[in-house]
């Protein structure tokens, strides 16, 4: 049996391929279903792989390629000005006897173009403030692997069910100019939960989590006659400006190892409308130290993490509603160390002297969202949805005294209509738009270490809070055609579009504009 | 019974991850355990060597934290100092400064540098002397080079600070180990105590002893490579032509071979008085810590003859052999690095050079330049020279030779 599992298993992670041996379940038939159905699982969403038998997840197998490109200026500094990707994904699901299992596999390439301040790090933006960054606008060449299961196991007792949820990412990163890096990353997550049905309307959740992330990072630089210079940043604009490699060697390696653990409590109730709370709560620690030898500590990064989630849900024949809340806190705390190098044949090298917290980075978001679907049998007719969020962030470098902060408030609002291209409804197109609008309530950077003429201060984070300031407008317009292939089987190609058009009400930026196409099947 | 086998699987995989975890745990708690940083505070005492001095009251006490930029300025007042609101890191500190007594005015320095202020009421003595002060002088330092990657322009120009007239000759060049800034500094024989700096190489100006006279304000030119650097075989973005330059580090590379000015005469490499075979002395581009000292008079100096003035690094098992110069000899000494943030690489121990000099950048045809701080009565300048690179130079300045209008000696090819 278990050969026949991990046979299975690699078979739907490779292609997508999903065979019929079992069909209890609905069928997914074209991608206007998927969308309806993936956003009707109210377990799937929580991280507890043991309730997703709870949402009777209808049968699905895709598969699809995407390219997509944006370019613009409004952008934050580490931002690419242009970028594209190139990806190839898949994902399915299946009932083996009284296992379920789901899992996916996605490949994408992406190319980043003139980003700047950032030379160690795949994503910037993973909120890690201690990297190194030179001023040198460059392209970046990424790559990232994912895949990941998820099993339900089978119900014990009629009441209680056990779940396993795993997922691995590796990425690798390339920056192509001078100072050069080459990034390894990878991540794994793992989560068992449980799921208990304390009465047959009323059911309760749990699950934990765990997660370990690397990622290398080495710099050289081509041309060695010419040593570019770059910064260590440590948060907030405060940093240290360098020149050449670590101890007179021609590179210099960044290790982040990061280790996450968290809890889940899920409560969920199914009547006539679908109820689910949900609260998790994740805390780890990032290190990050240079070089292999003589490993120098630089920072660490705690960070915890609570998320609290109220999902409901109405599915009736012609309508259905659906009402999303999220809440959202993190409090991370950033830890510097005063090292001393012990030379010596017999020496570890360097030997910590003094640490302490530096930096302190708060964020917190809070947000709703209603959507309204008119169904057509069982894809949609057309559905509308609105949305509100506030979001806050508050940074402090404690000694000196550095602050940033902003507050903002998001606003949007969509809309698509679907429609049949002929008496058998074998070809649908959809067509939507969308706006987004964030407003700045608050964005204020201020700097008081000993450093103010330094690049990090008067560019990347001036331009950094200018980003935060700044007003603006996003249009988007979907676009999704699905054909049949064959009612028999179930399956149909999808063609799907996105452009979106983004414009700034200050005068730092202009615009940003961008359009990604995809072509798959559902089968 | 598939089920106990499931759940068995899934234990299993959940037993791993739970190790995973417990690991994990303690990277969190680790990490928890750090505290906010405080301000750190610092009481400190200037310890007179010189008898006649009782008080360091009115000394100018500052410490330097490189790395951030911080620095702190203090008049000093009688006994104990006390410092606080310090931002917790590694220190350079100097006290210098004239202190008047019944026998008359003393310029007292004192400095010690990468020192750790990390907590509360940390507490320091420093001892100030009597400065050894000339009677040369770096005047100028060119060693960073010039795009594209042409390095043979370095030049050293050293000027007669002094009242008196005084001669070159004998006087001798190095550059101090290691050779470039770099925080993984080498172990020297722990019996030398701090008597001692460190070479790879030494030089010295040839001559009898009267041969190379320098009146008050006059400076002669070291070159690595004594040739117009401007002409197309050479680089023609240097700023500078060497080809009049008074004495010149010469290889016996023929590819660039022996030019007019006078040859230094080398003296050490590897315990040994041959040159070896590097084809150039090439001082870094990122900045090296350069020296020029004197042996006194009835005193001996024979780093190859006398194996006790030799010594491997022994933080390391190569079999190199380094060159020790007493401190005592030492006539002036710059310490030059790549950038601000290397000041805590300091290789001069700060009595000689309490302070850094840089450029922030390999091969951008910029150099160091001594301040001038006056004129005598004929016009020749008066230099700058506290014992402190940060303070006695300017940085980043386009290399000339003879910029504060110094005199050329009688004897030099530039006249």
């Amino acid at each position: 049996m278990h050969k026949n599992i991990s046979l299975y298993l690699l078979t739907l992670l490779s292609v997508g391929y999903a065979n019929q041996l079992l069909a209890q379940q609905q069928t997914v038939n074209n991608i206007f279903q998927w969308e309806v159905d993936r956003q009707f699982g109210n377990w799937r969403h929580t991280g507890n792989a043991a309730g997703l038998l709870v949402d009777q997840p209808a049968h699905l197998s895709a598969l699809q390629a995407g390219y997509s490109s944006e370019v613009g200026d409004f952008k934050r500094p580490q931002e690419a000005r242009r970028s594209s990707q190139a990806d190839v994904s898949t994902l399915g699901n299946i009932y083996l006897g009284d296992l379920y299992i789901q899992g996916h596999f996605g490949y994408a390439r992406h190319d980043r173009r003139n980003a700047e301040y950032n030379a160690s790090m795949i994503d910037p933006f993973r909120g890690m403030p201690y990297l190194v960054a030179d001023t040198n606008a460059s392209n970046w060449v990424n790559e990232h692997y994912r895949l990941g299961f998820e099993l339900a196991f089978p119900v014990k007792d009629n009441r209680m069910q056990f779940g396993l949820a795993m997922d691995y990412r590796s990425s690798s990163g390339a920056k192509q100019r001078d100072v050069r890096a080459l990034n390894r990353f990878y991540a794994l997550h793992v989560s068992p939960g449980v799921v208990y049905q304390i009465a047959p309307q009323h059911r309760i959740g749990a699950n934990l989590s765990y997660r370990n992330h690397k990622e290398e990072a080495t710099n050289r630089s081509v041309n060695n006659e010419i040593d570019q210079g770059y910064f260590s940043l440590y948060g907030l604009g405060h940093s240290v400006a360098r020149l050449g490699y670590e101890n007179l060697t021609t590179s210099r390696q960044t290790n982040y190892e990061a280790d996450r653990i968290g809890a889940g409590l899920q409560y969920g109730f199914e009547g006539a409308w679908s109820v689910l709370l949900s609260g998790n709560y994740e805390v780890g620690a990032e290190d990050v130290h240079i070089g292999f030898m003589d490993t120098r500590p630089e920072g660490t990064l705690l960070q915890d993490d609570w998320t609290l989630i109220l999902a409901l849900r109405r599915s009736r024949k012609h309508w259905k509603h659906i009402i999303d809340a999220k809440g959202y806190w993190s409090n991370a705390k950033g830890s510097e160390y005063i090292n001393e190098f012990v030379p010596g044949l017999d020496s570890d090298g360097y030997s910590n002297r003094y640490s302490s917290v530096r930096s302190t980075y708060d964020r917190s978001s809070i947000g709703a969202s209603y959507e309204l679907i008119k169904m057509d049998g069982k894809q949609y007719s057309y559905r509308a949805k609105g949305k509100l969020a506030y979001g806050k962030a508050e940074d402090r470098y404690l000694i000196p005294t550095s602050t940033f902060a902003f507050e903002e408030m998001l606003y949007g609002a969509s809309f698509e209509k679907a429609f049949s291209l002929g008496r058998t409804a074998r070809s649908l197109v959809s067509v939507g738009v969308s706006m987004d609008y964030r407003q700045s309530l608050n964005a204020d950077y201020y700097y008081g270490g000993s450093l103010p003429n330094s690049l990090p201060v008067t560019d990347l984070m001036v331009r950094e809070t200018n980003y935060f300031a700044s007003d603006f407008l996003t249009i988007g317009v979907p676009i999704v055609y699905s054909f049949e292939l064959s009612s028999a089987r179930e399956s149909s190609l999808f063609i799907k579009t996105n452009g979106f058009y983004q414009r700034a009400d200050q005068a730092f930026f202009d615009r940003r504009k961008g359009l990604s196409v995809s072509l798959g099947a559902t089968f | 019974m598939k089920l106990e086998k499931y759940i068995v699987g899934s234990l299993f995989v959940s037993l791993l991850a739970f190790c995973a975890i417990f690991q994990g745990c303690q990277k969190i708690n680790d990490a928890r355990e750090i505290e906010d940083m405080q301000y750190a505070s610092l009481n400190i005492e200037a310890i007179p060597v010189i008898e006649e001095v009782t008080s360091t009251e009115g000394l100018r006490l500052v410490l330097q934290n490189y790395p951030e930029g911080i620095r702190i300025e203090r008049t000093m007042q009688a006994g104990v100092n006390y410092i606080d609101n310090i931002v917790p890191g590694v220190y350079s500190i100097t006290i210098s400064g004239t202190v008047e007594s019944e026998q008359g005015n003393f310029f007292l320095n004192g400095s010690v540098n990468n020192v750790m202020i990390l907590r509360d009421n940390e507490i320091l003595q420093i001892e100030v002397d009597g400065a050894t002060v000339g009677p040369f002088a770096f005047s100028e330092i060119f060693y960073s080079g010039t795009d594209p990657f042409y390095f043979r322009d370095q030049f050293y120009e050293i000027t007669n600070n002094s009242d008196e007239t005084t001669y070159a000759d004998g006087l001798y060049f190095a550059r101090i180990m290691p050779i470039a800034a770099t925080t993984s500094m080498p172990i020297w024989p722990e019996e030398d105590g701090n008597r001692y700096l460190y070479t790879d190489r030494v030089w010295r100006v040839p001559g009898n002893g009267t041969q190379y006279s320098l009146q008050p304000g006059e400076s002669f030119i070291i070159a690595q490579f004594a040739a117009n650097h401007r002409l197309p075989q050479y680089s023609p973005n240097s700023p500078i032509d060497c080809s009049k330059c008074e004495f010149e580090f010469n290889m016996n590379n023929p590819n660039f071979p022996d030019q007019p000015a006078s040859d230094m005469q080398h003296i050490f490499f590897n315990g040994n008085a041959a040159m070896g075979s590097s084809p150039q002395y090439l001082t870094s581009v990122f900045g090296s810590a350069l020296v020029i000292f004197r042996v006194p008079e009835g005193e001996t100096y024979d780093p190859v003859g006398n194996r006790d003035l030799q010594t491997r690094d022994l933080s390391t098992t190569s079999p190199t052999l380094y060159a020790k110069i007493p401190r005592s000899y030492v006539v002036d000494a710059v310490e030059a690095v790549q950038n601000e943030a290397m000041g805590t690489a300091k290789r001069i121990p700060t009595v000689l050079d309490a302070g850094i000099t840089y450029v922030d950048a390999t091969y951008n045809a910029l150099g160091v330049r001594r301040k001038k701080v006056g004129n005598r009565n004929d016009g020749s300048p008066i230099l700058m020279d506290t014992n402190n690179s940060t303070d006695d130079f300017e940085r980043k300045v386009v290399p000339q030779f003879r910029y504060h209008g110094q005199g050329i000696p009688d004897w030099s090819p530039a006249n």
